[in-house]
């Protein structure tokens, strides 16, 4: 069925923000969260979008986000857990890295997502229909230098998905985890300025591929997908 | 934080056909949901609905909102002070008329009507985006709740698992003790568990000309998936649980079988009730003086349904919102040609525009 409201996280810059283009040139009726009001706000009126200034590792915003959203769009099809975030960088060796540091980067990358996940999910459960996406990381897999905080979030994450994903096998709901490789966005300067812009992918060519991806019927609840590498099924 | 799990609670099973009554832990409700069946759930989410107002002449009073329909909401009015007041012993509100103005929690908001029994009860305009009126009520509002309970709750206390839109003005109780684990074990066992919207409103309004014509019509929404889960299970003679009495009210609204969409429901349902869809309910315990109770007796016979009040009270069983369940087992609804249409409530439902 096609996906007719969606909720993104993360939404006012890089893929987010292109994402939400991506959807709302097919007719998404889309609700917009992201702590910055006024890049947001300027998104949401250029895409005729709703918007919605909230911490998604703010345990308060969960029933704000949930209700203030399905008030305006009605229940969610289509969730896209796209926020999350670095920690301090310059990044650094994970002894040298702040437990508290530690602890703010799983609340805003895993513990925060989860929750509005627990506020969303159940209703797509009741309506057999519904689909999650955590835009995950190669950090998520790769044992990468001074990328401990953000990739065991990332891995934490897509663990909660499949796990998550077994649970409501046969539901209807269908859960993904989803890698866009490196393009070339604010959080990537942030984590590597050295990098080349011209090796990196632009944020909207990736929300494309990610578009036609979740049109896909054959990507099954639980996968783990690379955008760069998955090829439309005949 | 809620100090007992949601579902240790109890529940009193009432079955009509093998006439029994038992009491057990809310986990052997798993005994009683079979494959075919279907669990129908109101997945209103619980409106944080009680805002600070205040009348052009400074005067200060509590509003609370309910029936949301884009920039217009109905309101009941409450004077100074909060919950840990009974209702009903709350100072009257100022006197207001419509075209008056009204500031709801920092918002412009019009008076466009009143009801008739009351000026309490009306119809406000907010002068402000939609978006925006939504934006105060989830900032500055919080969830309608009662004196027995005189610490201020979180809004998720008032949520049920699976709630979804924010249509209903106190929270749908009867869900409260429900887990996915139950939920997806019913789904195991071969039942279906689905959904539809609800607006339940107010329970109480503080005052008596009002409470006497409660509940108020209620809006609902039936998907379609929904709809055709219930036509299937009454038509192959299986049992449709509604899981509240909104959604008894909203199931048992239909003329013939279930149809998707939207629709307003004012029905009454008690004993006189000829039951179309539903054959099993999930609900709180309710003691005979409630109007929930006499529901009840749509699915019970009355001596059954005594039984069952005496037995609850021998067991200490908790009726308040957040106490104890019931479930009613009711013969399924035979699948006649042509059905006797339903009975409505004899109370005139206030007009408010």
């Amino acid at each position: 069925m096609k996906t007719q409201t969606a909720l993104i996280t993360g939404a006012s810059r890089g893929l987010g923000a292109a994402l939400a283009r991506e959807l709302a040139a097919r007719d998404v009726k889309l609700v917009l969260v992201a702590r910055h009001p006024e890049p947001l706000k300027a998104l949401a009126d250029e895409l005729g979008a709703h918007f919605i200034v909230a911490d998604i590792a703010d345990k308060d915003a969960t029933w704000r986000i949930a209700g203030e959203a399905q008030a305006l769009v009605g229940p969610i099809d289509l969730l896209v857990h796209n926020a999350s975030t670095l920690g301090p960088v310059p990044l650094r060796p994970l002894l040298d890295t702040d437990c508290e540091d530690l602890e703010a980067v799983l609340q805003t990358n895993v513990v925060g997502p989860f929750r509005l996940s627990k506020a969303l999910v159940g209703p797509m459960v009741m309506r057999e229909r519904g689909t999650v996406v955590h835009i995950s990381s190669d950090a998520a897999v790769e044992a990468s230098p001074t990328w401990g905080p953000y990739g065991a979030s990332k891995a934490a994450h897509d663990h909660l998905t499949r796990v998550m994903a077994a649970e409501l096998a046969g539901t209807g709901v269908r859960l993904l985890c989803i890698d866009p490789g490196e393009m070339r966005t604010q959080m990537h300067h942030d984590a590597m300025p050295e990098a080349d812009p011209a090796t990196l992918t632009e944020p909207q060519v990736v929300a494309k591929r990610i578009a036609r991806l979740l049109e896909d019927p054959s990507v099954a609840s639980g996968s783990r997908v690379s955008a760069s590498k998955w090829e439309p099924s005949a | 934080m809620t100090s007992v799990p949601r579902d240790q609670v109890r529940l009193l099973t009432v079955d009509s056909m093998r006439e029994t009554i038992e009491v057990g832990p809310f986990g052997s409700i798993e005994r009683f949901v079979r494959a075919g069946d279907v669990v129908v759930v109101n997945d209103a989410a619980t409106i944080p609905a009680s805002l600070r107002a205040v009348t052009a002449q400074g005067d200060a009073l509590e509003v609370r909102l309910f029936d949301p329909r884009a920039d217009e909401w109905s309101a009941v009015l409450l004077g100074t002070g909060d919950w840990r007041t009974r209702t009903e012993l709350r100072p009257a509100p100022p006197q207001v008329h419509e075209g008056q103005a009204l500031t709801v929690g920092g918002l412009s908001a019009r008076i466009i009507a009143t009801a008739p029994q009351s000026p309490r009860l009306l119809r406000l305009r907010f002068e402000a985006p939609v978006d925006a009126v939504w934006r105060m009520v989830y900032q500055r509002g919080s969830p309608v709740q009662y004196a027995h309970r005189p610490d201020p709750e979180p809004l998720w206390a008032f949520q049920n698992i699976y709630a979804s839109r924010p249509w209903a003005a106190e929270h749908v109780s009867a869900g409260r003790a429900l887990t996915w684990q139950l939920l997806l074990g019913f789904r195991k066992a071969g039942a279906r568990v689905v959904a539809l919207t609800e607006g339940a409103g107010l329970s109480a309004s503080g005052e008596s000309k009002l409470d006497a014509v409660m509940p108020l019509p209620e809006r609902y929404e039936i998907p379609p998936v929904t709809a055709a889960a219930v036509n299937a299970a009454v038509a192959s003679n299986h049992r449709v649980i509604a899981v509240g009495t909104s959604v008894m009210r909203a199931l048992e609204s239909s003329e013939h079988e279930v149809i998707a969409g939207n629709g307003t429901t004012s029905l009454l349902i008690d004993g006189g009730h000829r039951r179309r869809v539903v054959s099993g309910l999930l609900t709180g315990i309710h003691s005979p003086q409630e109007s929930h109770y006499r529901l009840l007796e749509a699915l019970l016979p009355s001596a059954l349904l005594s039984q069952a009040s005496l037995i609850a009270r021998e067991a200490g069983l908790q009726d308040h919102e957040a106490g104890d369940a019931m479930l009613v087992l009711a013969p399924t609804v035979p699948v006649v040609g042509h059905r006797v249409p339903a009975y409505q409530g004899a109370v005139e439902a206030p007009s408010i525009g």
